[in-house]
């Protein structure tokens, strides 16, 4: 019951005093950040959750509501060591993958100032795919109750151990960041798979100028899946139809195996912000080699406007794949196997966003926040329809669904 | 005569009420190299988006503890964030590990403590208070 340990451990923070980091001294210091939140949704035909990979127990079909989706607990330790030379640990508590709620460490890297304007950092680290990457979990930080789902759920490579490179050279009136990173990783995803990606190498440039940040982010890495699904049941019967009566299996095991695929994720962003109002949108694409990983098109475009304590904001996102729903070169059983793999892939849904943010108290912000989202089949193809939705009704695959969500939430940081 | 008298004390009250901002400016050590910096500068600074001044030497800003006016006059003109804006602002840097806020420190005598003795720092504090161990390198 570990779940219900977490409100606990919650309680006794509303009632620290708003100090911005603990200093422990000697260079040490304690932070932390978190977001007591929850998610109703109208549709009991499947749960919504914030990101379908890591998330398997969420708002609708396994509960109406729950704090589940959004909930959770971290604390950073630094440690300035040397003047030029520090250390950061960050643990999370969260919904993982397996359902529990046992901290992880999601950051824990040396840092060293190479030059005054150079950092460079090795560990364990969070590649910097997305604009957000590097504050996805900390609520607090954006004005939405969670990132756009349909445009944060793309590209699923939640840390690395690697190397980055901060370097902030400065331009006349633009000020930028050049961050190159490398590594490689092991995620683990729901339903006890898990995705070996290799050769990460990226990079996300920044570039400010007055009220405009442009963004410009593209990684490239090498996947593979360790799925027992993947690799007992369908990659083996492939197999066998390969090895008997339909050579187009053999080409198929090929196309939709997982198995040292490139891959890649590219996108670009741009915010204005003038203080007053805000606009922020990003797109992004992602390719792979393997066609499991479907071609998918995503992307976000936010604004707000903050009137003292409050920020009222509008969203609208949409995540398409682009690949073909249909599997039709092969045997009747190699398209069946193949169209359903298809199916699975099937994360076409967009969403209207309405909300406010309420920072009510220092370090603290109260979120209201409503969803629509719209989900799509391809083609009337019967199983692609439920979006980013995990455990559908057969009922929920098969048609566009319109869902509702109500969320609240409070983001706290110390 | 009295009342009118008084009028003009209320009044000048209330318009100092509504002007109680002190005029902020922005200080370097008197020994410093620089000379002059424009608002942008400052803000990137402040925000964690240059760790140099624009001759390639480093750069230390202070920040005067939360709750004084000077800072949030400073932030209002500078880097143009509120309070809260702040918060968020740092939380997205400080969690990052992309950078940590400016040293806060108590009270104006002590940013001049600091800076006098060291050409590297930068800080702001009410006009009033600049003395000869200190420079104005920016008056939003």
């Amino acid at each position: 019951m570990k779940k219900n340990f977490f409100p606990l451990i919650c309680i006794p923070l509303l009632f620290t005093p708003c100090v911005y980091a603990v200093d422990l001294g000697h260079g040490f210091s304690l932070k932390g950040f978190g977001t007591a939140g929850m998610v109703a949704n109208t549709d009991d035909q499947a749960d919504y959750v914030a990101n379908h990979a890591f998330q398997n127990y969420g708002a609708g079909r396994s509960d109406q509501v729950t704090y589940q989706v959004d909930t959770r607990f971290g604390m950073q330790m630094d440690w300035q060591a040397l003047d030029r030379l520090s250390f950061t640990a960050q643990a999370i508590t969260k919904q993982y993958e397996d359902k529990t709620w046992e901290p992880r460490l999601e950051w824990g890297y040396a840092k060293v100032k190479l030059l005054d304007n150079v950092d460079v950092r090795a560990g364990q680290i969070r590649p910097a795919i997305y604009m957000l990457s590097d504050y996805l979990d900390i609520n607090y930080a954006n004005p939405w109750v969670r990132p756009p789902s349909d445009f944060y759920s793309a590209a699923s490579i939640t840390h690395m151990t690697g190397i980055d490179f901060l370097w902030r050279p400065k331009t006349g009136p633009v000020t930028w960041l050049v961050q190159p990173y490398f590594g490689e990783s092991n995620v683990k995803l729901v339903g006890g798979s898990n995705l070996d990606a290799e050769n990460i190498a990226g990079i996300n440039l920044t570039a400010n100028y007055q009220d405009f940040t442009f963004r410009f982010g593209f990684v490239n890495y090498v996947l593979t899946l360790h799925s027992n699904d993947f690799d007992t049941t369908l990659i083996p019967a492939l197999q066998g139809l390969c090895l008997t009566i339909d050579p187009v299996a053999c080409q198929a095991i090929s196309d939709f195996g997982l198995k040292n695929a490139e891959s890649s994720f590219g996108s670009i962003g741009v915010t204005w912000d003038n203080g007053d109002y805000f606009i922020t949108s990003e797109a992004g694409r992602r390719n792979s080699t393997s066609r499991t990983v479907s071609a998918l098109t995503s992307w976000y475009i936010s604004g707000g406007a903050r009137f003292n304590e409050f920020t009222p904001y509008v969203t609208f996102s949409s995540s398409k794949s682009e690949d073909n729903t249909v599997y039709t070169s092969g045997s009747v059983y190699t398209n069946q196997i193949i169209t359903a793999l298809l199916a699975n892939g099937g994360q076409n849904q967009s969403t209207f966003t309405l909300g406010v943010r309420y920072d009510f108290y220092e370090n603290f912000a109260l979120k209201f926040q409503w969803d629509r989202i719209d989900t799509q089949t391809r083609g009337g193809q019967a199983g692609t329809g439920k979006g980013l939705f995990i455990n559908p009704t057969t009922e929920f695959g098969n048609s566009p669904n319109t869902v509702d969500l109500l969320s609240t939430s409070i983001d706290f940081v110390f | 005569m009295r009342l009118s008298r008084k009028i003009v004390v209320i009044s000048v009250l209330c318009s100092a009420s509504i002007f109680a901002k002190a005029d902020v400016v922005v200080i370097v050590s008197a020994s410093s190299s620089i000379s002059q910096l424009d608002g942008d500068q400052v803000s990137d600074i402040y925000l964690g988006k240059t760790a140099t001044f624009p001759d390639g030497s480093q750069a230390v800003p202070l920040e005067l503890e939360n709750g004084s006016e000077l800072r949030d006059e400073f932030h209002e003109k500078v880097t143009g964030k509120s309070k809260s804006q702040l918060k968020s602002y740092w939380s997205k840097m400080v969690f990052s590990g992309k950078g940590n806020p400016p040293k806060d420190v108590a009270d104006v005598k002590e940013v001049l403590k600091l800076i006098g003795a060291n050409p590297n720092m930068i800080g702001y504090i009410d006009k009033g208070s600049v003395d000869k161990t200190v420079k104005t390198v920016f008056a939003p």
